[in-house]
C-alpha cells in the first residue's frame, strides 16, 4: 500500500468516526435542550419569577449557539490534526453548566424536585472547576509556553481541579456551598466563597500566562482569551444589584464564539495555506535533489552519500554533487533561510545557477558572487542561503572550497579520527549586493573523509529544548572511524533519531559525505 | 532621529520569532529608525531569527536610521561569527 493510499484510508476513517460522533452529541444536545423546554412549558413560564424566565431563555439561546459551534470545530478539528481538542472539551464543559444552571432555576422552591435540585446544582458547582481545566490546557496548547513551566503548572492544576471537585461532592453531606431545603428551595451557605478560590487562582495564572506569551499571537487572539477571563467576571460585578440574574455562563459562550473566530478560524486560515504551501515545497525540493547511489559508478577514485530528510515545516536544505569535467568535482550543501514554496523557489535558483556556474569553470567563491548578484539585483528579498560550496582535484586531492555563513565541516585526516574545521567565514548568499567570498585551499589525501551538513543536525533539540551540538556531533562520527560515507550518514541519522526522540523535528536534516580513495 | 530598545527573547525560533518580527516592525513604523537591539537575556538565535535582524536593519537603513546589537553572549556572538553575519551587523558591547 503505498503512502497516499494510507493517508486516505485515514482520513476516511476519522470521517467516518467523526460523523458517529456528530449524530451521538447532536442527539444529546436536542435531548438536553428538549428537557429544558418540556419542564418550562410544564411549570408555566408566567408562575415563574421573571428573573428565573430570563436566565433561562439565555441558557438555551446560549447552548444552541454552543452546539452549532461544537459541529463546526468538529468539522475544523479533524482537518487540523484535532488541536482543537480541548476547545471542545471546554464548549462541553460550558454547555453542561448552561444545562445545570437552566434546571436548577427551574426546578427551584419544588419540594417532590429536592434531590434533582440538589444533582443539578453539584453538577453546576462542578463545570466551574472543570472548565476553568480546560481553559488552562486550551490556553497552553496554543502558547506553548517552556516546557519546565508548563509541567508544574499542570500539576498544581490538577490537584487543585481535584480538591475542587472533592469539595463538591462533600457539599453533598455538609453543606457547606449550598443546601437544599424540605420546600425545595435552594440557598448558599456560609462558606460558598471558597468554592471561587480556585476559579480566582486560575483567573490569574491563566492570565499571567497569556501576558508572559503574549509574542506568540496577534493583539486580538490575546484579547479573545483575555475576554473569556474577563467578561464573565465583569458581568458578574455588573449584575451583582439585581437579585437572582445569572448570566456569567451564557457571557462565557459568547466569548468562546468570539474565541473560536479569533484565535482558531484565523489559524485554520494560515494553517491551510501552509499546508498546501508545504506539500508543494517538498515536492520541488525532493525533485531536484540527485538521489542516486552510487552516484559515479565508474568511479572509485572517490565514494559520496549524500541524504536530505524534510521536516514537516519544509525548507529550503539543499546538496549538489556533480563532475565538472574529468578530473574535477563539485560539491555543495546549502540552506535557505525560509520555509514553504519561497524558500523552495530561492533553493532551485540558487541550486542550478551555482552548478551552471561551477560547470563552466568558476570557483566556489566565483561560483557564489555570481549567485549572490543574480539574488540581490531585483532588491530586498526577505531570505538568504548559507552555502559551502567546493571544488575537488580528483586526480591529486587539491581542493577550494568556500564558505557563506555555513555550518562548520567536519573532516578525517589520515584516519587520525573527526574534527570541526573552524574558519572565518564570508557572510550568507543574498544579504549584500557585491559581496566578495573568501576562499580557501585544501588537500585531501587517501582515506580522508569529508563530512558537511545543515543547521538540522547541530541544532537538533531534545524533548528539554536541548541542541545536539557540534561536539556531540563529532563524538559520535568518532565512533565509526572505520565507517564508508553512507554509513557515516547512517550513524548520525541514527544518533540524531535516538537525541531528539519524542520532540518534533522542526528543520531539514542534510549531510554530505566524501571519502577520497585517491588513484 | 528616533531611538528605540527592544529586547529579545531567551530563545529566537520559529515559536518566538513571528512575535519579535512583528514588534520590530511596529517599532519602525512608529518612526524608530534608529534600534538598539538587547540580546541580554538570548541564549539561542535559529536562521529565522537572524533573518528577522537582518530585514530589521536593511529597513531601519531604508528609514535613514541603524540598527545596532548589544550585549549578546557567547552562545549568539559564535552564531554570528559561524554565519558571517558578525560582518553585517554593528555589534557592540
Amino acid at each position: 500500500m503505498s503512502d497516499s493510499d494510507i493517508r486516505k484510508k485515514k482520513s476516511h476513517i476519522v470521517k467516518r468516526s467523526m460523523r458517529g460522533r456528530i449524530i451521538v452529541d447532536s442527539l444529546v444536545c436536542v435531548f438536553l435542550i428538549g428537557i429544558i423546554i418540556i419542564e418550562l412549558m410544564h411549570r408555566k413560564p408566567r408562575n415563574l419569577e421573571s428573573t428565573y424566565v430570563i436566565n433561562i431563555s439565555f441558557d438555551l439561546a446560549s447552548m444552541v449557539v454552543g452546539y452549532l459551534i461544537y459541529i463546526c470545530s468538529m468539522i475544523d478539528g479533524t482537518l487540523f490534526n484535532n488541536r482543537l481538542k480541548h476547545y471542545q472539551y471546554l464548549l462541553n464543559v460550558v454547555l453542561l453548566a448552561l444545562f445545570t444552571d437552566g434546571m436548577a432555576w427551574l426546578v427551584n422552591g419544588l419540594p417532590q424536585q429536592r434531590i434533582g435540585n440538589i444533582l443539578v446544582n453539584t453538577v453546576y458547582y462542578m463545570c466551574m472547576p472543570i472548565s476553568c481545566f480546560f481553559f488552562w490546557h486550551y490556553i497552553t496548547e496554543i502558547l506553548h509556553p517552556d516546557d519546565k513551566i508548563r509541567k508544574k503548572l499542570d500539576t498544581a492544576v490538577l490537584i487543585g481541579m481535584i480538591i475542587s471537585l472533592s469539595m463538591c461532592v462533600a457539599n453533598l453531606f455538609f453543606g457547606q456551598y449550598f443546601t437544599v431545603n424540605e420546600m425545595g428551595e435552594y440557598s448558599r451557605s456560609a462558606l460558598y466563597p471558597l468554592h471561587q478560590i480556585y476559579s480566582f487562582f486560575m483567573i490569574l495564572i491563566s492570565l499571567w500566562m497569556i501576558i508572559r506569551e503574549r509574542k506568540k499571537l496577534r493583539l486580538y487572539q490575546l484579547m479573545a482569551m483575555a475576554m473569556y477571563i474577563l467578561a464573565p467576571l465583569a458581568v458578574s460585578i455588573m449584575t451583582v444589584a439585581v437579585y437572582g440574574l445569572s448570566v456569567a455562563y451564557p457571557v462565557m459562550m459568547a466569548v468562546m464564539v468570539l474565541m473560536y473566530c479569533v484565535v482558531n478560524v484565523s489559524r485554520g486560515k494560515e494553517q491551510a495555506a501552509a499546508a498546501r504551501d508545504m506539500a508543494m515545497a517538498a515536492t520541488i525540493q525532493k525533485y531536484v535533489l540527485p538521489d542516486k547511489f552510487p552516484a559515479f559508478p565508474g568511479r572509485h577514485e572517490f565514494e559520496l552519500f549524500a541524504s536530505m530528510k524534510p521536516a514537516k515545516e519544509v525548507g529550503g536544505d539543499f546538496y549538489d554533487f556533480f563532475l565538472i569535467d574529468d578530473d574535477h568535482l563539485g560539491l555543495v550543501i546549502a540552506d535557505v533561510s525560509g520555509k514553504g514554496v519561497p524558500a523552495s523557489l530561492f533553493m532551485m535558483v540558487s541550486k542550478s545557477l551555482l552548478k551552471i556556474s561551477m560547470q563552466a569553470g568558476a570557483s566556489p567563491s566565483e561560483a557564489l558572487s555570481r549567485v549572490n548578484r543574480h539574488l540581490t539585483e531585483k532588491g530586498d528579498i526577505d531570505m538568504f542561503v548559507t552555502i559551502w560550496a567546493a571544488v575537488l582535484c580528483i586526480s591529486t586531492g587539491e581542493g577550494v572550497a568556500a564558505n557563506a555563513g555555513h555550518e562548520h565541516p567536519v573532516y578525517m585526516r589520515n584516519g587520525d579520527g573527526y574534527e570541526m574545521i573552524i574558519y572565518k567565514h564570508s557572510p550568507p548568499v543574498a544579504v549584500m549586493e557585491d559581496m566578495p567570498f573568501a576562499e580557501h585551499r585544501f588537500k585531501m589525501e587517501k582515506g580522508d573523509r569529508l563530512f558537511v551538513y545543515t543547521d538540522g543536525v547541530s541544532e537538533a533539540m531534545n524533548t528539554a529544548g536541548e541542541l545536539f551540538g557540534e561536539e556531540r556531533l563529532v563524538e559520535v562520527m568518532n565512533t565509526g572511524r572505520d565507517a564508508g560515507p553512507e554509513e557515516v550518514i547512517g550513524i548520525v541519522s541514527n544518533a540524531l533519531a535516538e537525541y531528539t526522540r519524542g520532540a518534533e523535528q522542526s528543520d531539514d536534516i542534510t549531510m554530505l559525505c566524501l571519502e577520497y580513495r585517491g588513484t | 532621529m528616533n531611538t528605540g530598545i527592544y529586547r529579545t527573547p531567551e530563545k529566537i525560533d520559529i515559536s518566538t520569532n513571528p512575535g519579535m518580527s512583528e514588534d520590530l516592525k511596529e517599532m519602525i513604523a512608529e518612526g524608530k529608525n534608529k534600534l538598539t537591539i538587547d540580546m541580554a537575556d538570548t541564549v539561542y538565535i535559529s536562521s529565522v531569527g537572524l533573518r528577522t535582524l537582518l530585514a530589521t536593519q536593511k529597513e531601519c537603513k531604508a528609514a535613514g536610521g541603524d540598527m545596532v546589537i548589544k550585549n549578546a553572549g557567547e552562545m549568539v556572538r559564535k552564531v554570528f561569527e559561524v554565519t558571517g553575519f558578525a560582518q553585517i551587523f554593528s555589534i557592540e558591547g
